[in-house]
C-alpha cells in the first residue's frame, strides 16, 4: 500500500504585482509528495519553480502573493496559519536548502552558530554544549570528516561543496518531515554534485522524510527522485513516476527535457 | 604618509608670499626695518637653504619641539598640548551624539520605511546637512541660552556647558550617519542570508538585531570613524562660536596673526589625528568581519 | 536627452531644488532691481531697526538695508561657489585625464600628490591656506580651488582608466588618432554627466565651507555683502535682533539643500539602478 500524502499543495495561484496590475506566474499547480519519497520539480528557469519553494515557506516576496489553493501539511493548511505558528513549521518540519550556500550562510558566524540559533529558536532547551553536540552528530551523519572542527568554522572557510552538505545537516538537524531543496547542486561541480545527491537521497531514506527537490535537469533528477512534476510557465504540463516521463513524454516541453538529459548521458 | 605630510606643512608656510620674517616681526610688534628683517631670518635660520632649514625642522618636530609662538613666545607644543583636552573632550561628545542618535533613528527609520516617520527622516536628513554649524550654534545658543536661560552661555567646564557645542558639532554627521544606517539596512534585509534564516524559522527579532544590524553597522562604522577626522575639523567653526577653549580657536588666532610655528603645529598634529582616526576604523572593521583575521593577510576590503 | 529631462522633472526632490534655486539665482542676477536700498549704504541712524515697508527684513548695525543685503549677497555666495566649482572640475579633468590616460610616473607622481593631500583634514587646509594667503575673497577662492581639485581629479581618473579600456576607445588608438583628440572626443563626452553629478552634490559643501570661511573673516571682506559674513557681523546682536542672524543662515540652508536635492535627482537619474534619492556615504 502507498504511504498516505505528508505534504499536499492543491490548486496554489501566485500572482506577482506588476505596477497595478497581477500577473499570475503560478497557475493551479498541484503537488503530492508521500513520507521517504522525492519529488522532482523540473522546470527551465523563470518557470516559476524557485516561487512555488517560497509559497511553500510562505516566504514570497513582498510583490507577490498566494491568490488561491491549499499547501497541507500532514492536515494543517500552511498558507492560513498565523506568521507566529508558521515560523515556529518553517525549520522544524519543514526545512529548505537553498540554492547558493555561499550567500545563503551569515559570512560573521561560524557553523556552529548557525546550528546553535536554529535550534534554539525552535525550542531546544538543551545547554549549549548538548547543541553543539546535536551539531557534530547530524554533520558526521551527512558524511563530513572532522566534524568537531567544522563547527568552529566560518562559511567561506569551507568549499561549495562541503558547505552545501553543512546546510544539508542544518536542515535535517530539527529532523523535519519534509525538506525543500531548490537547486542545490546548481552552485557545484560535478563531482561535488552527486555527493550532495546521495547525501539527500540516503538522509530521506533513513528518517522518512519527503522531499521536493527542484532543478532544470531532469537527467540529474533521475538519479534521486522517483515521481516528477514538470513545470512549464507556472503550470504542471506532466507529472507521474519519473522513469515512465522519461521513457514516454507526452508533451513537447517534457520531450525537450527529456532529449536534453538523454544527450548528456 | 605622515613625513609627506610634514613636508607639506613645511612648505606651506615657505611658498607663501609672505616671509616669515616679516610675519615674525609683525606679530612680535617689532615695527619691519630693512635691518630688522635680516636680524629675524638670522634668529629664525631663514639663511640657510632650505633642505637644511627642512631637515633642522623635522629634527626639532620629532622630538615634539615646534619652536616657540612668534605671538605669546610661549614653547607651541605646550601650547598645543593645554588646548588639546577642550577639543578632544568636545570631539568626543560629539560623537556619543552621534551614535546616540543616529544608531535609533537610522533603525527606525529603515524598520517603518515609507511611512511619515520615514519621511520626516529624510527631510531632518537634508536640513541636517545643509546646516552651517555656526549658524544653528548660534540659533541654539539664542534658545537654550539667551531666552530660556536652561543652559550656559559659553566657556567650558561643567557638563552643561558641553551640550550645546558639542550637540551643535554632531549634528549634520548625525543627518548623515542616520539617512547611512538606513540605506545600509534596507540593501542588508535583502540579501540572501536573511531569507535563509527566515527559511530556518528564526525570529524576526534574531534576524534583525543579530544578523542584519551587525553588517549593516560595517559602513556606518566607517564613517563615524571618517567623521572622528572631520569633527575636529569642524571644531574650529563651533569653538568660536561658543568660545570653547580648544585647539580650534587658538589656531583661528594663529592664523589672523600668521603665527607660523602653530599653524604648522595644528596642521601636523591634526593630520596625525585624522590618520589616526582612520588606522582606528580599519582596526574596528577587521574585528567586526571575520574574514578579515580568519584569512591572514588578506587584502583589505 | 528629453527622456533625460523629463526623467528628472518627475522626482520631487528635482523640482523642489530647481525651483528654488532658479528663485534664488534671478534673485541674484535681479539683485540691482529688486533691492530696495543700495547693500553697503551705512545710516547709523537706521541702525538695527526691526522690519517695515521700508525695509522689509530690517536694518543691520550699520543701518543697512536686510534684504538688499540678502539679495546681493546671493551674487557672492551662490556666484562664487559656482565659479569654484567650474575651475576645479576644469583643473581635475585636465589632472586625472592625464593621469588616468598616460598611466606610468606621470599617474604615479600625480596620485601620491594626491594621496598625501587627502591626508589633510580639507577644511583645515583651506582655512590655513585662506590665512596665509591674506583675507581677501581672491585669496579664498584660491584656497578652495587648491583644496577641492584632490578628490575629483582621483574619482576621475578611475573612471577615465575604466574608460580607457572600452572597445572604440581602443580602437581609436589602434587608428592611430592623436592622444589628445582621444581625450577630448572620445573620453571627455563620456565622462561629462559624471562630473555633472558631483559637481551638483559637492556645490552645496563648497557654499558651506565658503560661508564658513567667510564667518571666521577670511573671505569676503567688509562692506561686501556676503551670508557667512552677515552672519558673523550679527552675532554680537542675537539676544536683541535674532532675526539678523535668522536670515541669511536661513538662505545658506534653502540653498544648500537645493543643490543636495538637485544634486540626488541628478544621480539618480543618471543611474537607473539606484532608487530614491538618498543622502547615503559622507
Amino acid at each position: 500500500m502507498e504511504p498516505e500524502a505528508l505534504l499536499h499543495v492543491q490548486d496554489l495561484k501566485v500572482g506577482v504585482r506588476v505596477g497595478k496590475r497581477m500577473k499570475f506566474v503560478i497557475e493551479e499547480v498541484s503537488l503530492m509528495i508521500r513520507r521517504g519519497e522525492v519529488l522532482g520539480l523540473v522546470g527551465e528557469s523563470g518557470s516559476g519553480k524557485s516561487l512555488i519553494c517560497a509559497a511553500l515557506l510562505g516566504l514570497l516576496p513582498p510583490a507577490a502573493d498566494v491568490q488561491a489553493g491549499q499547501v497541507l501539511l500532514e492536515s494543517i493548511d500552511l498558507l492560513r496559519l498565523p506568521p507566529k505558528r508558521l515560523r515556529q513549521i518553517r525549520g522544524a518540519q519543514i526545512a529548505f536548502i537553498p540554492q547558493n550556500p555561499m550567500t545563503a550562510c551569515n559570512p560573521s558566524l561560524t557553523i556552529g552558530q548557525h546550528f546553535l540559533e536554529t535550534l534554539r529558536a525552535h525550542g531546544n532547551s538543551g545547554s549549549k554544549r548538548e547543541r553543539l553536540e546535536c551539531a557534530v552528530a547530524i554533520l558526521e551523519q551527512v558524511g563530513l570528516p572532522r566534524a568537531g572542527q567544522i563547527v568552529g568554522l566560518y562559511p567561506f572557510e569551507l568549499s561549495g561543496g562541503m558547505l552545501q552538505r553543512v546546510l544539508i545537516a542544518l536542515a535535517a538537524v530539527l529532523q523535519p518531515k519534509v525538506l525543500v531543496a531548490d537547486e542545490p547542486t546548481t552552485a557545484l561541480d560535478p563531482d561535488n554534485q552527486e555527493l550532495v545527491l546521495s547525501c539527500l537521497r540516503n538522509l530521506c531514506a533513513e528518517h522518512k522524510m519527503g522531499m521536493l527537490l527542484v532543478s532544470h535537469d531532469l537527467h540529474l533528477l533521475s538519479r534521486c527522485a522517483r515521481q516528477t512534476a514538470v513545470l512549464h510557465t507556472g503550470r504542471i504540463v506532466e507529472s507521474g513516476l519519473l522513469c515512465d516521463v522519461m521513457r514516454d513524454p507526452q508533451h513537447a516541453f517534457t520531450r525537450a527535457l527529456v532529449n536534453a538529459a538523454v544527450s548528456k548521458v | 604618509m605622515l613625513a609627506a605630510a610634514s613636508l607639506v606643512t613645511f612648505l606651506l608656510v615657505h611658498l607663501v608670499p609672505v616671509d616669515p620674517a616679516e610675519a615674525y616681526l609683525q606679530a612680535s610688534k617689532i615695527p619691519v626695518t630693512p635691518s630688522a628683517v635680516a636680524a629675524a631670518r638670522m634668529e629664525l635660520g631663514l639663511d640657510q637653504p632650505w633642505a637644511v632649514q627642512f631637515a633642522n625642522w623635522l629634527w626639532r618636530v620629532l622630538h615634539a619641539d615646534f619652536g616657540f609662538s612668534y605671538l605669546s613666545r610661549q614653547p607651541v607644543w605646550q601650547e598645543m598640548m593645554t588646548h588639546m583636552p577642550a577639543t578632544l573632550e568636545l570631539t568626543a561628545a560629539a560623537i556619543c551624539w552621534v551614535m546616540m542618535l543616529a544608531l535609533p533613528i537610522g533603525i527606525y527609520t529603515a524598520l517603518k520605511r515609507g511611512t511619515l516617520a520615514d519621511q520626516a527622516g529624510r527631510l531632518f536628513a537634508y536640513i541636517g546637512a545643509s546646516l552651517p554649524s555656526y549658524w544653528i550654534g548660534y540659533l541654539l545658543l539664542y534658545a537654550f541660552a539667551l531666552r530660556w536661560n536652561l543652559l550656559p552661555v559659553t566657556g567650558s567646564g561643567t557638563f552643561a556647558h558641553l551640550l550645546l557645542p558639542s550637540f551643535t558639532l554632531a549634528l549634520g554627521h548625525i543627518a548623515i550617519v542616520s539617512r547611512l544606517l538606513r540605506s545600509t539596512l534596507l540593501e542588508e534585509l535583502n540579501k540572501p542570508y536573511v531569507l535563509y534564516a527566515r527559511a530556518r524559522g528564526l525570529h524576526e527579532r534574531t534576524i534583525f538585531w543579530r544578523h542584519v544590524l551587525r553588517h549593516a553597522l560595517a559602513p556606518v562604522v566607517t564613517a563615524i570613524g571618517m567623521s572622528a577626522g572631520h569633527l575636529l575639523a569642524g571644531a574650529v567653526l563651533v569653538e568660536n562660536v561658543f568660545a570653547w577653549p580648544g585647539l580650534g580657536r587658538y589656531f583661528v588666532t594663529a592664523v589672523f596673526s600668521r603665527d607660523y610655528p602653530v599653524i604648522q603645529c595644528y596642521v601636523l598634529l591634526l593630520t596625525a589625528m585624522f590618520v589616526g582616526a582612520n588606522l582606528l576604523v580599519d582596526v574596528v572593521q577587521i574585528m567586526l568581519n571575520p574574514r578579515l583575521h580568519a584569512v591572514k593577510g588578506g587584502s583589505r576590503r | 536627452m528629453r527622456v533625460f529631462w523629463r526623467n528628472l522633472w518627475k522626482r520631487h526632490e528635482a523640482r523642489v531644488g530647481g525651483i528654488i534655486l532658479s528663485l534664488v539665482l534671478l534673485a541674484a542676477l535681479f539683485a540691482p532691481w529688486l533691492a530696495p536700498h543700495d547693500p553697503t549704504a551705512i545710516d547709523l541712524s537706521l541702525k538695527l531697526q526691526g522690519p517695515s515697508w521700508d525695509y522689509p527684513l530690517g536694518t543691520d548695525h550699520l543701518g543697512r538695508c536686510v534684504l538688499s543685503r540678502l539679495l546681493y549677497g546671493a551674487q557672492v555666495s551662490v556666484g562664487v561657489a559656482v565659479l569654484v566649482m567650474g575651475v576645479t572640475m576644469l583643473l581635475s579633468l585636465a589632472i586625472g585625464l592625464l593621469a588616468g590616460y598616460a598611466g606610468g610616473w606621470i599617474d604615479a607622481v600625480l596620485m601620491r600628490i594626491c594621496d598625501v593631500l587627502l591626508a589633510f583634514p580639507s577644511l583645515v587646509l583651506a582655512l590655513v591656506l585662506a590665512g596665509l594667503l591674506g583675507q581677501g575673497l581672491f585669496n579664498m577662492i584660491l584656497a578652495l580651488i587648491l583644496v577641492q581639485w584632490v578628490g575629483y581629479a582621483r574619482i576621475i581618473r578611475g573612471l577615465v582608466m575604466e574608460a580607457r579600456q572600452r572597445l572604440y576607445v581602443q580602437y581609436a588608438r589602434v587608428a592611430g588618432t592623436s592622444p589628445l583628440r582621444i581625450m577630448t572626443s572620445h573620453l571627455l563626452p563620456g565622462l561629462l554627466p559624471q562630473v555633472m553629478v558631483l559637481a551638483s552634490l559637492d556645490l552645496g559643501s563648497v557654499i558651506l565651507s565658503m560661508a564658513g570661511l567667510s564667518f571666521l573673516g577670511l573671505g569676503a571682506q567688509p562692506p561686501t555683502a556676503e551670508w557667512g559674513g552677515m552672519i558673523s557681523d550679527s552675532k554680537a546682536y542675537l539676544l536683541g535682533h535674532p532675526l539678523l542672524m535668522a536670515a541669511p543662515g536661513f538662505m545658506i540652508v534653502l540653498v544648500v539643500m537645493a543643490f543636495n536635492l538637485l544634486g540626488d535627482a541628478l544621480q539618480d537619474s543618471f543611474d537607473p539602478t539606484r532608487q530614491g534619492g538618498e543622502l547615503d556615504g559622507a
